[in-house]
C-alpha cells in the first residue's frame, strides 16, 4: 500500500534535488527570497490581474539580474526580472503576454526575448514570482497615459523638437547634418548626435530638479528624475537617436538628399549645439 | 506462490478510479479501460487487470499501465496528460545507453542495477524515501513517490530537469538514464509480464518484468 500521508513537500524537495543537479548560476534576488511560494501557484485565473500589473509597468528599464529591487525608491533595472518571473508560470499564454509588454520598447528583440525567457532557472533557491510583479507594478504606479512621457519614444520626440531644423540625419547610416552657424551645413558622425543626445538629458534633468523642488511628493516627478537616469545610459541614447529619424523633418534617405533638404532649411542660430568643437566636421555644402 | 503481476498493485492505487492497460506489438496498440464503477469490488477489478494483462502479454504482446492517477471523467481512448488527475510517481528509467532491438544481456542488467544503486544512493541523501524497484526486462526502473503532486506545467518543468540532470550525473557509456518518461501519462511495463523486444536468444533472453523491492 502506498503511504499517502508521507508529509514531505514534493516541490521544495524536486527543487533541492534539482538545485544539486544544476549548479545554481544566478544572482540572488532581493524580493525574490519571499517570493518563491508564489511561482508554485499560478493558475489562468491570474492573468487578467498579471495584465493589468505589466500595464503599469514600463519594460523602458535596465535589463538587470533578474531580481526585483524593491528596496530602490522607483526600482530600476528589472527588465529581466519580470520576464523570469512571468517564465516561472511554465505558460505559453504568459509567454505571449510578457512578450508583447517587451516590444513596447524600444529595445526588444525577439532573439534577446528568447534568449531570456529560456534562461529562466525555476530551481533557483529563491527564485523570482509573480508577487514581485504585482509589487513594483504597486511601487511603480505606472500610468499607461504617461507611457509617451516617459519612454525613449518620448525622448526622441524631444530630441526631434528641439533639432528639428539644425540637424538631419541620413537613414541606415551613421551620418548627420547639422547647421554650424560659422561654416553652415557640416556633416558629422554618429558621436555627434550622441553628444547632442545628451544635451536633451541635461534638459530634462534641470526640468525634473526644478519640478520636484517645487512639488517634492510628486510621483511623476520622481519618475521624471527616474527616466533621466535611465535616459542617460548609452542604449538609451542610442534608442533616442534611433528613433528620432522616424520624427518629422529629422533624416533624409541619403546624403545627396540630405545636403539638397539642409540648403532649404532655414536653421536657428541660437538654437544650436553649443559643443561644436567635439564633433568631428567635414563640409558639405554652405547652403 | 504470489501471483508476479499482483505487485502491480504496489504501484497502482487499487482505489484508483480508472486504470489503463495498454498492450503494444509491432506498432499496434491497444488501450483498455477499467473504471471502478463498472466493478462490484476493487479485489475484482484487480483480478480482472492481472487476467487481462496476462492474456495478452501471453500473445506476444508488451504490457504497459499508466502510472499516474487518471481523471474519474475520463472513458474513452488512451490517456493524454490533461487526463492525468495528479502526479504519484517519479520514473527513473535507466536501460542501455546504445539503442537496442533486442533483448538486454546479464552483464546489461548488472550494468542498470549497478547505476540504479548509484541513482538511489543519491536520492536517499537528498531526503528522498525509498524508491519501489523494478527489473523492467531489460532494465530498471526506480518509482520516487510524489504524493499526488499537481499536474501542471510546473511539476512537468520539474520532472523533466530533475530527470535530465540525473542523467547529466549518471550516465555512463553502458547504461542511461530515459529523459522522455517526465510526462504525466507515461505508461510503464507490467510488473510480472514478459518484455518481448527483437529476438530471444540465450544471450539475451525475454525477461519478466519483476518487483525487486518496495
Amino acid at each position: 500500500m502506498l503511504n499517502r500521508d508521507t508529509k514531505i513537500n514534493t516541490l521544495s524537495l524536486l527543487r533541492a534535488t534539482i538545485a544539486e543537479l544544476t549548479p545554481v548560476q544566478l544572482s540572488t534576488g532581493l524580493v525574490a527570497a519571499n517570493d518563491a511560494t508564489v511561482t508554485s501557484h499560478y493558475s489562468e485565473s491570474e492573468f487578467p490581474k498579471l495584465k493589468t500589473a505589466l500595464d503599469r509597468i514600463s519594460p523602458d528599464t535596465g535589463r538587470g539580474l533578474g531580481s526585483v529591487n524593491l528596496t530602490q525608491i522607483i526600482p530600476t533595472d528589472y527588465w529581466l526580472g519580470v520576464i523570469w518571473a512571468c517564465a516561472s508560470t511554465g505558460s505559453d499564454e504568459v509567454k505571449a503576454l510578457a512578450k508583447e509588454w517587451s516590444q513596447r520598447s524600444s529595445r526588444y528583440t525577439e532573439d534577446g526575448f528568447e534568449s531570456a525567457w529560456k534562461q529562466y532557472n525555476p530551481f533557483h533557491s529563491t527564485p523570482v514570482g509573480l508577487g514581485s510583479v504585482y509589487k513594483l507594478a504597486d511601487r511603480l504606479q505606472y500610468d499607461p497615459s504617461n507611457a509617451v512621457y516617459l519612454s525613449d519614444m518620448a525622448n526622441s520626440k524631444r530630441f526631434a523638437e528641439k533639432f528639428r531644423g539644425k540637424l538631419l540625419g541620413v537613414k541606415h547610416t551613421n551620418k548627420w547634418l547639422y547647421f554650424d552657424p560659422s561654416k553652415g551645413w557640416v556633416q558629422a558622425d554618429h558621436l555627434a548626435a550622441v553628444g547632442l543626445a545628451k544635451t536633451v538629458v541635461e534638459d530634462m534633468a534641470n526640468e525634473a530638479t526644478r519640478n520636484l523642488l517645487d512639488n517634492p511628493d510628486s510621483r511623476i516627478n520622481k519618475d521624471m528624475l527616474n527616466e533621466v537616469k535611465r535616459a542617460s545610459k548609452k542604449p538609451n541614447l542610442e534608442a533616442m537617436i534611433q528613433l528620432s529619424l522616424s520624427e518629422e523633418g529629422l533624416s533624409q534617405e541619403s546624403l545627396i538628399s540630405a545636403a539638397n533638404a539642409a540648403a532649404k532649411a532655414v536653421p536657428l542660430a541660437h538654437c544650436l549645439p553649443n559643443k561644436v568643437d567635439e564633433v568631428q566636421l567635414v563640409q558639405v555644402s554652405n547652403g | 506462490m504470489i501471483n508476479e503481476t499482483s505487485n502491480l498493485w504496489r504501484l497502482i492505487d487499487p482505489q484508483s478510479p480508472v486504470i489503463e492497460v495498454r498492450a503494444i506489438s509491432e506498432g499496434r496498440s491497444r488501450s483498455m479501460l477499467f473504471p471502478l464503477r463498472d466493478y462490484a469490488t476493487k479485489k475484482s477489478r484487480q483480478e480482472e487487470v492481472e487476467k487481462v494483462a496476462q492474456r495478452l502479454n501471453e500473445g506476444g504482446m508488451n504490457i504497459y499501465v499508466v502510472m499516474n492517477t487518471i481523471r474519474e471523467d475520463f472513458c474513452s481512448g488512451s490517456v493524454k496528460d490533461a487526463d492525468i488527475e495528479h502526479r504519484d510517481w517519479l520514473l527513473i528509467d535507466i536501460d542501455r545507453a546504445e539503442p537496442a532491438k533486442c533483448p538486454a544481456t546479464d552483464e546489461e542488467i548488472v550494468a542498470a542495477e549497478d547505476l540504479a544503486d548509484q541513482v538511489a544512493e543519491f536520492m536517499t541523501r537528498k531526503g528522498w524515501s525509498e524508491p519501489l524497484r523494478i527489473m523492467s526486462g531489460n532494465g530498471c526502473h526506480l518509482y520516487y513517490r510524489l504524493n499526488a503532486l499537481e499536474n501542471d506545467d510546473q511539476s512537468k518543468v520539474l520532472l523533466k530537469t530533475l530527470i535530465s540532470g540525473l542523467g547529466d550525473k549518471f550516465d555512463n557509456n553502458v547504461v542511461k538514464i530515459d529523459r522522455s518518461v517526465f510526462n504525466a501519462s507515461r505508461i510503464t511495463k507490467v510488473v510480472g509480464t514478459k518484455a518481448f523486444k527483437g529476438r530471444s536468444t540465450k544471450d539475451r533472453p525475454y525477461r519478466e518484468a519483476r518487483l525487486v523491492s518496495c
